[in-house]
């Protein structure tokens, strides 16, 4: 009798974990990160290789080069369900076809203002740099975009679907 | 002035200088002016001037009737307004006519047409161009107004804006730079900008209309003009005009020879938002 009542208290106490824990963890956000080829991807491959932890929310899309990347990809994939994008390549001067990130710079800043203008929460798309050397600052960057849109909550509004 | 300017068209026709102008005759009703292509120098009678003279003619020189004038000989005469002007300058700076190709016979004060017309015949300011002027301050007031907003206001209003969009792509068919054959709106595989007409694929839509022009619209405000339920889609151009302006120091339409900012860079432009 006495066993049978500790291990219902005992599972009482778990579910209210497991209960506690769905809540609190109720919203996990779907990121899609574009890389480029020639760095961040790299830099995401050492940070694996480093055996380096981070969130596990980053959909990683490898491109040839951010300039390769039409801003209409980042909002398709706001309209197919997205939470947040990051958006990462070569550090200035670095890049594989030497004007790529400069194109992409330019159109970025644009871009980026564009949506703080419609109103777009401007942690919800990020922008960095990150060589092939960094997979520290890939792990971090990671982390830190995962924690700001889980502080966001999900977009809603631009799903399509 | 218009005596003036038939007189000049008749001309130009007879000594095959050009062998097409593209002007405007009188619509069906007489607030309505419409684009009329004269070829014959009697038909330069037909032409009107006035302040219902608004479509913006720029576009026309692009259609395939028009380029297949061209081929025979001669130019292409076109009747410019400084919108009109500033569309061919947009037009020649990307590759899209030659300068040689056309003949602008300018209509305005000099003061507001970019240096590259042929001829102009001098008006004083329309009564258009004047109410034109304080609308763009009203709107430079009112963008101003709105950055005032949180992001959630801001949401919101463009949000009621854009589901007001049926997707007629009226304001891509006015533009006088929108001149893909086939517009990314049309492509089906992929298909990037859903056709029907909901939040998701309206946001879409508009956003990239205006992204394409980034740093491209000529400030024309035919788009604006076109759209049967009147989103404010100047405001979201001006912005970006503005932004062009401030970081690039650069203004669309004015100078043919200068690359447009975002197909250029320089090594050192300051952003701060990058990781």
């Amino acid at each position: 009798m006495k066993q049978n009542a500790e291990r219902k208290t005992q599972d009482a106490e778990r579910n209210a974990q497991d209960a506690g824990r769905r809540t609190q963890d109720a919203f996990e956000p779907k990121i899609v990160a574009f890389l480029c080829n020639w760095c961040s991807y790299a830099g995401a491959d050492l940070a694996g290789t480093s055996r380096k932890q981070y969130a596990p929310n980053i959909r990683i899309i490898k491109v040839p080069c951010t300039g390769r990347l039409d801003p209409i990809v980042l909002i398709k994939s706001f309209e197919m369900g997205a939470d947040g994008i990051l958006v990462s390549g070569c550090h200035p001067g670095d890049c594989h076809y030497r004007s790529g990130n400069y194109l992409a710079r330019r159109r970025w800043m644009i871009f980026n203002e564009m949506l703080q203008f419609i109103g777009l929460e401007q942690d919800r798309v990020q922008f960095s740099w990150v060589s092939a050397a960094e997979g520290g600052k890939f792990v971090d960057v990671v982390n830190k975009i995962t924690e700001d849109i889980k502080k966001l909550g999900p977009a809603k509004e631009y799903n399509a679907s | 002035m218009l005596d003036k300017l038939k007189q000049r068209i008749k001309e130009l026709l007879t000594n095959k200088i050009v062998n097409c102008v593209i002007g405007y005759e009188q619509g069906d009703n007489p607030t309505l002016a419409r684009p009329v292509y004269i070829t014959k120098p009697n038909e330069a009678e037909r032409l009107v001037y006035n302040e219902y003279c608004i479509p913006i003619l720029a576009k026309y020189i692009l259609k395939p009737e028009v380029r297949s004038l061209k081929l025979e000989a001669g130019k292409i005469g076109i009747i410019a307004k400084p919108s009109d002007v500033r569309a061919l300058v947009g037009l020649i700076q990307e590759k899209q006519i030659i300068r040689e190709d056309v003949y602008i016979i300018a209509v305005g004060r000099k003061e507001d047409f970019p240096k590259i017309y042929d001829e102009i015949i001098e008006t004083p300011l329309s009564e258009l161009d004047a109410k034109r002027k304080t609308q763009d301050a009203e709107q430079l007031k009112q963008i101003a107004e709105f950055e005032k907003k949180t992001p959630e206001e801001k949401r919101a209003f463009w949000q009621r804006e854009f589901d007001k969009c049926i997707k007629c792509y009226a304001c891509r068919q006015i533009c006088p730079l929108c001149y893909c054959r086939v517009c990314i709106a049309d492509k089906n595989q992929p298909q990037w900008i859903p056709p029907m007409p909901n939040s998701g694929g309206n946001f879409s839509w508009n956003m990239i209309r205006a992204y394409h022009l980034a740093g491209r619209c000529i400030d024309c405000g035919e788009c604006e003009r076109a759209c049967p339920v009147d989103i404010p889609l100047m405001m979201l151009n001006k912005k970006i005009q503005q932004m062009i302006k401030e970081k690039f120091d650069y203004q669309a339409g004015l100078d043919p020879e200068v690359p447009p900012p975002l197909s250029t860079y320089q090594e050192d432009d300051k952003e701060k938002f990058i990781i």
